[in-house]
């Protein structure tokens, strides 16, 4: 019998920022336990809030009953510890984000800035008695700051910020105000049928989620099922399964079942190439395919196959030498989807005109659309380096529908 | 009991949440869990600022409070703050699911239940699925300076199926599902859930593209109540005002927004996903028009917001679990009902889009839903099923463009997922209507 104990622990200060100005603080410590015990090839588990103590681990040991199939076992006998991010007092954050908030409120009396402010410290370990000792650690500040034109009736019109492992008022001002000065200049669209977009793989994470599920993949329920193998995209596009900082701060860089990928990464599609999809121990043992990390879950869980941390690799190029002097779309798009046979449609309400390292203003809202395979095949122009915090800027033609 | 600080507001909220997920994938169980978590918030005002914080240590919640109400600044004329005047001061318990409680019902009836419905998804068409039993008791406790001393809960039990069938061009996925209030009600509805299927499937075999482009479509209550919850909803939101004195004149109590047909309603009162007694700062539930015969008749408000804008509370504050605040959210939104039938309403559409269901939502000026289920409607009947992306429309115009409302009015509730708002995902709510008809939507 091997006892496992899976921990996520929150601190957070929050500031909540109404009309400009604070109006909360909120303060979390929370750690979450998952006992897990595996025998005979399955799994028990019992969750508490807080510690665990004897009594959650004989609930644990007593969940064996319920014949959760787990023949693959416990990871053992490794070891990592892994700590991103800087560290920052309440008091600090708190004044820092004073600072910030009285720069924006002088700088930008035409906008109205509301939400959120978090400074977050969180810890996942993983560890066992056969060894098995996994912790990784990360802080940062995560700004959303939602902004609103003074004279608009929208719920907001745009939003600053970002995720920062270190936060300085003065650099997320910088970054804020190249946004907010182009939204002060509306400009129209470019002239043409397509144009270039520069956009997240997230805005497709649907089609990702369903077509690259193991399971899916290999029981003919995946739009790229039985093409494994084929070069279906662009011999530069690259989808990963990335653990490593500098795709996302919020993935540790072992999953939940403690797999580890070398390099913290994977790829599933290389050079357009379909090669893989994302899997767990169960969908690997089933159908023989490689790990991905990709098993996630809640602390009390049993972890699960998750489309978790897919990002695209960087073709080592920034966006202004993958643009080449052309304008693009910056586009913050919200509610696109991508139907199985891989159309492809959003409205932007929120863009800007962007052209050699700067926004030029902000563009009407308009709708844009496109087929998956021809937007990561003939349409692809590139993936700019990685954005920590932030992951991949890829750039792609897309139609405008005006 | 506790000790509330002087001369500052102050509440505690705590909740205790029993939650059962039974999973099988394939054939193959893969979770079985029974797990219970209790957690506190608590909330002081000086009537500058809110101070919170999210507990697990229940036993420290009298050091927890004292602490923040450290980090406050007294206030002797706190109990004649706009905020403070508007909260209640509610006594009351309301334990509605002791009789039929979830907790009360074996682990493994919960099983075989599940275990019923698996044979629905095991045929040769569906090449995979997943099928969950998940049931939530929650209680709450609420206690607050003023005096408020509430006791009250809810319960969800539900089983889902998702499972994709490849019979056509593509691969066609889709997740069906039964919520009620108690187990036993989960008992029978295994003819409703293969009904469902069955057109699913036949979704999946014949499903075209639609040629994209603006049609006159027609609504289903589930998918009316996500417009009406995404067009409109999060506009009646009044903390999304705060501070914006264009948004409250365009807004403004009393301007026509909508259709003269147009009546939209939230509730915390109606029993299902959306239910909520009394919310998370104490207000009890209760009914507001946020759109009556086309005219802007309400929105929702916590007490801060009510207290801003100088309007009442609606009972909308709430949290999504016992680590957040209460902010301004919906309950159950709904479109009232009109008078025509289904048929009434398609009959006059020449070349239009019905949309039966849909995967997701989403609103700001311009509103999104994708469908995960769409048909033609031909000279006034419903033809071949078609896929679609999305559809879209300008919030502003689009409440005009209703032209036609069936008669009877269903509240939809959801098993899985909910609400998003800022960092607060998901929160439970319902939403519905009845058929509604809609001109000039995007289709693409």
């Amino acid at each position: 019998m091997i006892r496992e104990l899976y921990q996520q622990t929150l601190r957070e200060i929050s500031l909540n920022v109404t009309s400009g100005e604070i109006d909360s603080l909120r303060k979390k410590n929370i750690t979450k336990s998952g006992c897990r015990v595996y025998d005979s090839g399955y799994l028990g588990i019992a969750g508490i809030l807080g510690q665990p103590d004897e009594k959650t681990w004989a609930q644990a040991k007593a969940n064996l009953t319920r014949k959760i199939p787990c023949p693959w076992g416990a990871e053992t006998g490794k070891q990592r510890k892994v700590s991103y991010g800087g560290q920052m007092e309440p008091e600090a954050f708190l004044a820092e984000v004073e600072k910030l908030l009285a720069a924006l409120r002088q700088a930008y009396p035409q906008f109205i800035f509301s939400n959120k402010l978090n400074w977050v410290a969180e810890e996942t370990s993983l560890r066992n008695d056969m060894g098995l000792d996994y912790f990784c650690q990360n802080s940062y500040a995560e700004v959303g700051i939602l902004v609103r034109a003074q004279e608009s009736a929208n719920i907001f019109d745009t939003v600053i910020g970002g995720t920062y492992q270190n936060f300085v008022a003065e650099n997320v001002l910088k970054e804020a105000s190249e946004i907010l000065e182009a939204h002060l200049h509306p400009i129209s669209l470019p002239e043409g049928e397509k144009a270039a977009v520069i956009a997240g793989i997230d805005l497709f994470d649907r089609a990702w989620s369903e077509g690259l599920h193991t399971q899916k993949l290999a029981r003919n329920a995946s739009p790229f099922s039985g093409k494994l193998g084929k070069q279906l995209f662009s011999q530069d596009f690259t989808l990963q399964v990335n653990r490593s900082n500098t795709s996302d701060y919020k993935f540790p860089f072992f999953d939940a079942e403690g797999t580890t990928l070398e390099g913290d990464a994977i790829s599933l599609i290389e050079n357009g190439v379909l090669l893989r999809g994302y899997s767990d121990k169960k969908s690997a043992e089933e159908h023989g395919v490689a790990l991905t990390a990709s098993a996630a879950g809640n602390y009390d869980d049993v972890p699960s196959l998750s489309a978790a941390a897919l990002d695209a690799a960087p073709t080592g190029k920034t966006i202004d030498e993958i643009l080449d002097g052309r304008p693009a779309l910056y586009i913050m798009p919200s509610g696109g989807d991508v139907t199985p046979d891989g159309s492809f449609a959003t409205p932007v309400q929120i863009a800007y005109l962007y052209q050699n390292g700067h926004f030029l203003g902000r563009l009407p809202e308009f709708s844009l659309r496109g087929n998956l395979y021809e937007l990561f095949g003939k349409d692809y122009l590139g993936c700019a380096q990685f954005v920590p915090g932030v992951g991949s800027r890829c750039v792609l033609e897309m139609t405008i529908v005006r | 009991m506790y000790l509330f600080p002087k001369d500052l507001y102050a509440d505690i909220r705590l909740e205790d949440v029993t939650h059962t997920s039974i999973v099988y994938e394939n054939a193959s169980l893969s979770e079985h869990k029974s797990s219970q978590e209790i957690g506190a918030f608590l909330r002081v005002w000086d009537g500058k600022r809110w101070y919170y914080s999210a507990t697990t240590q229940i036993d420290n919640i009298q050091k927890e409070l004292d602490e923040l109400a450290a980090l406050a600044t007294p206030n002797p004329q706190i109990l004649a703050d706009p905020v403070v005047c508007r909260l209640e001061a509610n006594q009351d318990v309301c334990l509605r699911f002791q009789e039929n409680d979830v907790r009360q019902v074996p682990s493994e009836e919960k099983a075989a239940l599940l275990q019923s419905y698996l044979p629905l998804v095991q045929m040769e068409e569906i090449t995979n699925w997943r099928a969950s039993y998940l049931d939530t008791h929650t209680e709450k406790r609420f206690w607050s300076s003023l005096g408020a001393n509430l006791h009250f809960d809810y319960q969800h039990a539900s089983v889902v199926l998702r499972f994709t069938a490849n019979l056509g061009a593509v691969p066609h996925s889709d997740s069906i599902h039964t919520y009620q209030p108690d187990f036993s009600s989960l008992q029978d509805k295994h003819g409703v859930l293969k009904t469902q299927i069955a057109e699913s499937l036949d979704f999946a075999k014949n499903a075209v593209p639609v040629t994209p482009g603006a049609y006159t479509c027609v609504l289903s209550p589930k998918t009316a109540g996500v417009f009406a919850h995404e067009s409109f909803g999060h506009k009646s939101e009044a903390d999304l005002m705060l501070g914006s004195e264009t948004m409250l004149q365009e807004w403004a109590i009393g301007t026509k927004v909508g259709s003269d047909l147009l009546n939209i309603l939230d509730s915390g009162v109606p029993m299902g996903s959306g239910y909520v007694p009394y919310d998370d700062e104490g207000a009890k539930a209760r009914t507001t028009y946020l759109i009556k015969d086309g005219i802007l008749t309400g929105r929702l408000h916590s007490a801060s917001t009510a207290a801003a804008l100088g309007e009442s509370i609606t009972g909308n504050a709430r949290a999504k679990d016992f680590s957040f605040e209460p902010i301004v959210r919906m309950t159950s939104t709904y479109i009232g009902g009109g008078e025509q039938t289904f048929e009434e309403l398609l009959a006059p559409i020449e070349l239009g889009v019905y949309i039966a269901d849909f995967n997701h939502g989403s609103g700001m000026s311009t509103f999104t839903i994708a469908p995960n289920r769409a048909y033609m409607i031909r000279n006034g009947k419903l033809a071949e099923p078609v896929r679609v992306a999305v559809i879209t429309g300008s919030v502003m115009r689009t409440l005009h463009e209703i032209d036609g409302l069936s008669r009877d009015v269903t509240v939809c509730s959801m098993s899985i997922g909910g609400c998003g708002k800022m960092e607060q995902w998901p929160l439970r709510v319902a939403f519905g209507g009845p058929y509604v008809r809609v001109k000039n939507m995007q289709v693409q």
